[in-house]
């Protein structure tokens, strides 16, 4: 689903099989001042391509080399994390999932457990995505396949 | 295909907006953050340290480093203080509010997602400002102190970026280009 789309970059949220966007269950729960700050980030990352280091950063570390492709949109006022992951296009990311109860800059193994596994759920579901829309765009063009 | 749980107005980010509440704490919110990073950037513009905005403050660094925090009410008075401490005004204009939200202050930094090495010795980036997208292109000089071998220290982007003018440029001069655009991405939706 989309969140917002900038000059600079695309926020998608994952949508499971189950039809559930987590991220966005989860961003719906919060209060309103924190749901602007989010609103403020995701515009901020996708009009200006980044967010400032307070605010968010990538997980990639020197602890966490398999965490390429993961990063995270942060609120320390009210210490909660939506974390997201590239999708592979230039310029888009996918929000996972969000979770409070987190001040310190370390992040719990299991919430990079349960986005890795959305990562690889997504990237098995995405071939099978994309070949629906191709078929569908060439349904709307009268069957003719473009060479 | 419009889904029926697509948010309304096109993406989540639109549809919050539309939402009073949200759009009255984003409002609120967008000005501290503007504020606060003009006034770094005015900070490091001049090359000063928040101790030294203290001193000209007359305050302790503690008082700096309280009114820079996030989420901070200012006064308007306040805010003139600080600018002037570091040798800028202070205005304020008001805009029309656009249903999007209008745009956010910051300043022109790399687009690390733009990234594109066209050779060895090119290394170029892109940064958005607010009004335009750029692409740098730096050059660095093919002709290497050991002829024919790797300079022994190449030159990374992030390392180049602070100090772009210790940097050679193509023809004597840094080049600025519109930027393409990205392609078209994708559906997402199944």
């Amino acid at each position: 689903m989309l969140v917002h789309k900038g000059r600079c970059r695309t926020i998608y949220a994952y949508r499971g099989v189950d039809g559930q966007a987590p991220a966005l269950q989860f961003l719906g729960s919060l209060p309103e001042e924190v749901r602007a700050r989010y609103v403020l980030h995701f515009k901020d990352m996708c009009e200006n391509g980044q967010v400032g280091g307070k605010f968010g950063h990538t997980l990639a570390s020197k602890n966490h080399k398999d965490c390429r492709g993961l990063g995270e949109f942060k609120d320390n006022q009210s210490q909660t994390r939506v974390l997201y992951f590239t999708e592979g296009s230039p310029g888009a990311l996918m929000l996972s999932h969000g979770f409070g109860g987190k001040k310190e800059d370390q992040l719990s193994e299991t919430e990079i457990a349960r986005a890795k596994r959305t990562r690889d759920e997504y990237a098995t579901r995405k071939p099978a995505a994309f070949a629906r829309a191709r078929n569908a765009l060439v349904r709307t063009s009268g069957g003719r396949k473009a060479r | 295909m419009k889904r029926a749980d697509q948010p309304q107005g096109g993406s989540w980010v639109t549809q919050q907006l539309t939402q009073p509440g949200v759009r009255l704490a984003f409002d609120k919110e967008r000005a501290t953050l503007e504020f606060g990073q003009q006034l770094a950037h005015a900070l490091a513009a001049n090359g000063m340290s928040r101790a030294q905005l203290a001193r000209n403050l007359g305050k302790t660094r503690a008082y700096v480093t309280q009114v820079m925090r996030d989420g901070q009410n200012l006064t308007i008075k306040t805010m003139a203080e600080l600018a002037g401490a570091c040798g800028h005004e202070l205005h304020i204009k008001l805009h029309q509010r656009v249903a999007e939200g209008g745009p956010i202050y910051s300043e022109s930094g790399p687009d690390w997602s733009a990234i594109r090495v066209v050779s060895k010795q090119t290394m170029v980036y892109a940064t958005c400002s607010r009004e335009v997208q750029v692409l740098r292109q730096w050059t660095v000089p093919s002709s290497s102190p050991r002829r024919g071998r790797r300079p022994s220290a190449v030159p990374t982007i992030k390392a180049l970026l602070p100090a772009p003018t210790h940097l050679w440029s193509q023809d004597g001069a840094n080049e600025f280009t519109d930027l393409e655009p990205y392609a078209p991405l994708p559906a997402h939706e199944e």
